[in-house]
């Protein structure tokens, strides 16, 4: 006599009926947390809730202002700018770093703690830490370089428009190339150095064993690390209030800070939910490149 | 059956008993906050004029249950000890704890549009910068009114004349009320500057005299939100002029007044180098912090910082060699009475969602804060302005530097109260100024694309 014959179903977590079960908390906390919220953005995207007037429906008026609006054509091209700049130099940082990290046999798992630090500290520090750092009047930096007779009068990076993204980008890339250097490190350690070995023997020098073998064995996670970089790059605002206000002069205004202030300055929520349904199509049109080219790869 | 019959029976007489015992208050029986009678035992102006503030009759009964209220703060505590020691006060008078809540300045206007936009009963009282945010606050249609503590025509003589004009919205009610009031001085280094300019004009030839490479004429900030607008705003009252056309919901800089004053921020850094073009990087205390460093001979900034100033561990270099005088005028053509600056309240705002007895506690606050005995503390505790006037008459406000002086800004400053979204304008006004500076831009061709767009993006009438 057993189970069977006594007709009592056995308890199996392999049953997929039970997986189902299982995922319905997640799959609850992502309806709450993500689709709800989602769906009530787009929605107020097409209301005009200004805080002034009562709130109607405007249909695609918001997004007719949006084209419109010469602040948010800047707050785009800036967005497009930084990203751009911030995840190529996430990217050579990161595998530099990864390159050089891999090739550590005593104290590396030491470095590789000490190298989290960047990406540990909070943003808002961060920026607060390289503002102080850069500033022309009492800033370590400029008061370096001046006694080192290396310059002649402080750097004025965050003063002016035409450095100040560059002095964004860099601090952004600082906090960035950690988390993509962990990636790349992983990816490196992978490869068997047995084909290291064959092309070397085949006569490939370090040059060409870095672009023949190296880069194309690590294109899939270097592919993620750029997508995941890209993505967290189209909202930073964090790192941009204390260091420069998305100043001067909108040199830094990225489309984070244009929601950020339709929301808490305007209080314009159907314009703010609109331009924050923008940049989700972007950040999904570039996600979807980038899980195509990973399909590819 | 016959049993049924009778419950049915009792119950329906309970339920035309509770009926009826409810109708006072379909009858529109008087709400909490409605039975506070400010005017008595005395009329509001004498009640919170006099030196020690005095309860109105009825507010046991209005805030019966109420054991705390949560009110918002700019800032951390420890920069306010006035605040703490008036709330401290008001405990002992009333029972009724107050919880202040220490709110970072930058996201502070989010939280407080979050707890509003949420219908949210978390925080019966919010802090604000009246100038900048009260009308978008008003026009949101969060706020209690509060006009019952305002009802006495011999209240209004106790503050600065601007005062109730500025205090009163569009609709004709009045929704805000003062808790801190800051106006603005000039603060120089008498070792640099032996006479301090008594006008803008002077401001800018000093400043160019004094200028050496290690410390800068004169300083102001344009980095941070509204920044810019605080110099602005002052060269323009000084003249006479105001960047409010009321009417019509405008922002206006390129007014006569307005073309004097940016055609000097940008002549000092560009022209006379005596800012310095990383002006451009600074927030609101920066300036001041540049002349607490001793990097500066010249600022214009809030009358709070004096005690900064007055510190060792915080101004080093400037100790025994710094002087505060009138905000300047524009010119010697000018009277003295264009010795003006901005008048700058904090001001409290009930939460309408929150309860009845809630909002009578909170209105009991209010009315408190604005007191005179409030208002000592913030001027003689923490250096901030009173905005009761007749506070600087006290012996004690003799201890404070400038006294005479102060007094005198309180009673000249102007308010002026932005239009809606008037953040989201004055950061036009930055933009603009950093496109001079930088160079994109020659500043009258700034000035006048900044007016533009301006105009361009004022809420419509």
């Amino acid at each position: 006599m057993n189970a069977s014959t006594l007709g009592v179903r056995r308890f199996r977590l392999s049953n997929p009926r039970y997986g189902l079960l299982l995922n319905i908390p997640g799959l609850l906390i992502v309806l709450l947390w993500v689709v709800f919220p989602a769906l009530l953005l787009l929605a107020a995207s097409f209301l005009r809730y200004d805080n002034v007037n009562p709130v109607s429906f405007t249909g695609f008026g918001n997004y007719q202002r949006l084209w419109n609006s010469r602040v948010f054509g800047i707050s785009v091209e800036r967005i497009l700018v930084f990203s751009l700049g911030s995840t190529a130099l996430t990217a050579l940082g990161g595998l530099l770093l990864a390159m050089c990290l891999s090739n550590v046999r005593k104290g590396g798992g030491l470095l590789r703690s000490l190298m989290i630090i960047p990406w540990a500290v909070p943003a808002v520090v961060s920026g607060l830490i390289w503002k102080w750092m850069f500033s022309p009047d009492f800033g370590v930096v400029s008061d370096l370089l001046m006694k080192a007779r290396l310059i002649a009068k402080p750097l004025s990076i965050y003063s002016d428009p035409s450095l100040a993204m560059w002095g964004v980008i860099i601090v952004d890339s600082w906090t960035r190339i950690p988390f993509m250097g962990i990636i790349l490190l992983a990816a490196l350690l992978s490869i068997p150095e047995q084909i290291h070995e064959a092309a070397r023997v085949d006569g490939a020098d370090t040059l060409k064993r870095f672009f023949y073998v190296t880069l194309p064995m690590i294109q899939g996670p270097l592919l993620i690390g750029l997508m995941i970089t890209t993505i967290f790059s189209f909202r930073t605002i964090d790192l941009i209030i204390p260091l420069t206000a998305g100043g001067p002069g909108r040199a830094t205004y990225v489309i984070g800070y244009y929601i950020w202030d339709q929301i808490t300055k305007s209080l314009n929520f159907g314009l703010g939910a609109a331009a924050g349904v923008v940049l989700f199509l972007i950040t999904s049109l570039i996600t979807m490149i980038f899980v195509y080219l990973l399909r590819e790869k | 059956m016959k049993r049924l019959h009778w419950a049915a029976l009792v119950t329906l007489v309970a339920a035309l008993g509770l009926a009826i015992a409810a109708v006072p208050t379909w009858a529109g029986a008087k709400k909490s906050y409605e039975q506070i009678n400010w005017n008595k035992p005395k009329p509001i102006g004498e009640r919170i004029g006099s030196q020690k503030y005095v309860l109105p009759e009825g507010w046991k009964e209005a805030v019966k249950g109420v054991t705390k209220i949560k009110v918002s703060n700019f800032g951390a505590l420890e920069h306010d000890p006035a605040t703490v020691q008036n709330a401290k006060a008001f405990e002992e008078l009333t029972g009724i704890k107050v919880e202040v809540l220490a709110w970072a300045e930058p996201p502070i206007v989010a939280k407080t549009v979050s707890i509003f936009a949420a219908k949210s009963a978390a925080v019966d009282i919010m802090c604000y910068d009246h100038p900048t945010t009260y009308m978008q606050m008003v026009a949101g249609g969060w706020l209690h009114p509060i006009d019952a503590i305002w009802n006495d025509p011999g209240v209004w003589k106790l503050y600065a004349p601007p005062t109730k004009k500025g205090l009163t919205a569009p609709d004709g009610h009045i929704y805000g009320s003062i808790g801190q009031v800051k106006t603005m001085m000039l603060f120089y280094r008498p070792s640099v500057v032996s006479k301090p300019p008594a006008t803008w004009t002077e401001v800018q030839e000093t400043a160019k005299k004094v200028t050496t490479d290690k410390m800068w004429g004169y300083v102001f900030s344009a980095g941070g939100e509204m920044d810019i607008v605080y110099p602005l705003r002052d060269m323009i009252y000084s003249q006479g002029g105001r960047m409010v056309e009321l009417k019509k919901q405008r922002i206006a800089i390129n007014t006569p007044e307005g073309k004097n004053a940016w055609k000097m921020l940008t002549d000092m850094v560009m022209t006379d180098k005596s800012a310095p073009s990383s002006v451009l990087e600074y927030s609101w205390m920066a300036a001041s912090d540049m002349f607490a460093m001793g990097k500066a001979a010249m600022v214009v900034t809030h009358t709070v910082d004096a005690n900064r100033f007055q510190d060792p561990k915080k101004a080093p270099n400037i100790q025994n060699d710094w002087a505060v005088a009138p905000p300047p005028k524009w010119d010697a053509s000018k009277s003295d009475e264009f010795h003006a600056s901005y008048f700058d309240i904090d001001g409290y705002m009930i939460n309408k969602y929150i309860s009845d007895p809630q909002k009578a506690a909170a209105m009991l606050f209010l009315d408190y804060m604005r007191s005179y005995e409030a208002q000592y503390r913030e001027l003689i505790v923490e250096g901030n302005e009173a905005a009761v006037i007749s506070v600087y008459d006290n012996p004690d406000a003799k201890k404070i530097p400038v006294p005479e002086a102060r007094k005198a800004a309180m009673s000249r400053a102007v308010l002026e109260t932005f239009p809606p979204a008037g953040r989201m304008l004055t950061d036009l006004i930055k933009e603009h100024f950093a496109y001079a500076i930088g160079g994109k831009m020659s500043p009258a061709e700034a000035l006048e694309k900044g007016q533009k767009a301006l105009d361009d993006a004022a809420v419509p009438e």
